[in-house]
């Protein structure tokens, strides 16, 4: 059996996680990452890493169910394992509360995280304009500390990191035998998808170590998610806004948001600004295909468009992305057997 | 009316913040001092984790395994008396730093009320056989990524003898002694490893955190508080005595409300000594 080499574009969560799981799945094979930016200059590196999912309108809810219970169970592990300091994973638990009682008072995921249940009259008096909660435990994935521990893992199983920037994917041929391409917002240039754009989020990193819960707005506009090193306060969902820059207004605007939510907050010190820029999709571009230019094939794997819910659903989408790369990886080792695409 | 109250830990700042909020006004001039031997952070206040939990109390089945979750707060014992201290500064109240040998020398320095909240001490002011040192020693660790309190209880051995894991405003608290009728202030290595083993068993990742202190400390423990009144008579010297100790292990849980009936005695003694001082003809 020949060692069929395999590319991935991107080092984001989706990147590296996507690699570990071919590494797994598939026998025989040699992976590389291929990325411009690697932590922790990438998209991942801004998000708070916190286990909420974002619904994509059109990815079918139970295949975005798999993937979040897939991924929080993956995760669930790793935060009971002598590992989980390593990884950056652990639990958090706190309240997603609504200014008005929203349509869908149960969400898909309620029976995924932990100890899911409405807030009581006494839990809503801590937050005095709104009128509804849920209470629940998850799970938080500083991706600060994750893609390294995944960038390490990769390694020791044989792995290697490219720092190049990838203009057109034929550029991966003749070195390598099928591509994955996990570039995130990158796609939208990389394979011409108009569908995926960016949504600017602007985040603030404070010291607030008493900070046990999270908080967040049912809107998403509006977050406190403390973390093992710092409280992540948000946000922003500005779409089709490319500025990576941080903006001193909004800066404040979000300081204040959140002071509202915990008072405590004005407390915090040491403020950092980043931004980040989500890779918007309708729906996850999970799909294989294979490009034919000259007579030459190119099988690659599309695997981007996570928007807000990449870390949440990471682990699922990646195995079934490791998936259809076996099957890619298949059709070349018995090409005879294959069926007409 | 002057008051000299003996204690400088979560029973002793509260007890007199309470009074003067109800008092100062009423009384011109309400003079307080504070008399203690060990203030912050070298009170028994300052070792407690603080975690808000009324005892369980009742037996429970041994053969059950069940668990909870509720949310809690903690008051961190120094940063609280730290804040306590500052508003009873602010007020005009005076801190002597001093071991009072008894609550005669106090009467007879001419405080009016005295208000004993020396805790574990409180037998060398007077003696009490009901109360008892509960030695504690806990292990307080830098692990910023446990953002939960874990609690076990084993009804078989009692309160506090099973480990437990409660993070605090800046470090995590890995507890779970308790010895009755021990004084020794020295931390001992027996205990520490059954601290550690017992939290690294309930949570693995403590093997990642970084030791930031060890501590010994003794909870005043007394089949129940001592809250009550007491009338001081030696020679010429008298004095009204309140007696504010003994809260065992949960002295930062309920705190605020023995206070208040602090406060409430208070308010009696000074409702009689008004009835002293009414002319006859009023009576």
């Amino acid at each position: 059996m020949d060692t069929v080499r395999i590319a991935v574009i991107g080092a984001g969560v989706i990147g590296l996680s996507t690699a570990v799981c071919i590494s797994q799945l598939v026998p025989q094979c040699s992976i590389t990452i291929v990325s411009d930016k690697f932590t922790p200059h990438t998209t991942s590196d801004v998000a708070a890493g916190i286990l909420i999912p974002h619904e994509y309108p059109d990815t079918p809810i139970l295949t975005q169910k798999r993937w979040f219970r897939e991924t929080f169970d993956h995760l669930s592990s790793l935060a009971s394992s002598a590992e989980a300091v390593d990884a950056g994973v652990h639990l958090l638990s706190g309240w997603q509360i609504f200014r008005s009682i929203p349509t869908e008072q149960v969400p898909f995921w309620a029976d995924v995280v932990l100890g899911f249940r409405k807030m009581t009259e006494a839990e809503l008096k801590k937050f005095p304009q709104y009128v509804f909660g849920h209470a629940f435990t998850t799970l938080k994935c500083e991706t600060s500390v994750y893609l390294p521990w995944l960038e390490k893992r990769l390694k020791s199983h044989g792995g290697l990191l490219l720092r190049r920037r990838i203009e057109d994917v034929w550029e991966l041929q003749p070195s390598f035998d099928i591509v994955v391409n996990c570039s995130g917002l990158g796609s939208r240039e990389l394979v011409e998808d108009s569908a995926v754009s960016p949504v600017r989020g602007q985040v603030l990193q404070v010291q607030a170590p008493w900070l046990k819960h999270f908080i967040r707005d049912g809107s998403g506009l509006t977050y406190i998610y403390p973390g093992a090193s710092h409280v992540t306060l948000g946000g922003t969902r500005q779409k089709g806004d490319w500025n990576l820059s941080p903006d001193a207004e909004t800066s404040r605007d979000i300081f204040s948001r959140c002071c509202t939510l915990e008072p405590s907050l004005h407390r915090a010190c040491s403020v950092k600004e980043r931004v980040g820029l989500r890779p918007n999709r309708p729906s996850v571009r999970l799909q294989k295909e294979v490009l034919v230019r000259d007579g030459w094939r190119l099988p690659i794997v599309h695997h981007y468009g996570h928007g807000s819910g990449g870390i949440s659903v990471h682990w699922g989408s990646a195995l079934q992305a490791a998936r259809l790369v076996s099957e890619c990886v298949q059709a070349l080792r018995s090409p005879a057997l294959t069926s007409k695409l | 009316m002057r008051v000299v109250l003996i204690g400088a830990g979560v029973i002793g700042l509260s007890t007199a913040l309470c009074i003067y909020e109800r008092y100062h006004s009423a009384l011109q001039p309400l003079e307080l001092k504070i008399y203690a031997e060990r203030f912050t952070p070298l009170t028994t206040t300052d070792v407690a984790a603080g975690l808000w939990q009324p005892y369980l109390s009742g037996p429970s089945t041994p053969q059950e395994i069940y668990g909870w979750f509720n949310t809690s707060l903690i008051i961190e014992g120094k940063r609280y008396l730290e804040w306590l201290t500052e508003r009873l500064t602010e007020k005009g109240v005076k801190f002597f730093q001093r071991k009072v040998e008894s609550l005669e020398e106090v009467a007879r320095g001419g405080a009016d009320v005295i208000i004993n909240c020396t805790g574990v001490w409180a037998g060398a002011l007077q003696p009490d056989p009901l109360l008892q040192p509960g030695r504690g020693q806990i292990i307080k660790v830098d692990a910023p990524w446990i953002k939960h309190f874990v609690l076990t209880h084993d009804p078989k051995s009692g309160i506090y003898t099973s480990p437990y894991i409660i993070p605090g405003m800046q470090a995590v608290t890995l507890g779970g002694i308790f010895q009755l009728g021990n004084w020794s202030e020295i931390n001992s290595s027996q205990d520490h490893d059954t601290i550690w083993k017992g939290c690294c068993r309930l949570e693995p990742t403590l093997k990642n955190a970084r030791t930031a202190g060890e501590y010994t400390g003794f909870r005043p423990v007394r089949p129940q508080i001592r809250l009550e009144r007491e009338r001081l008579r030696v020679g010429s010297a008298k004095a009204e005595v309140i007696h504010n100790y003994g809260h065992g292990g949960y002295g930062l849980t309920i705190h605020w409300g023995c206070a208040l009936e602090a406060a409430k005695l208070f308010g009696k003694i000074l409702e009689e000594k008004e009835l002293s001082w009414m002319p006859p003809s009023h009576l």
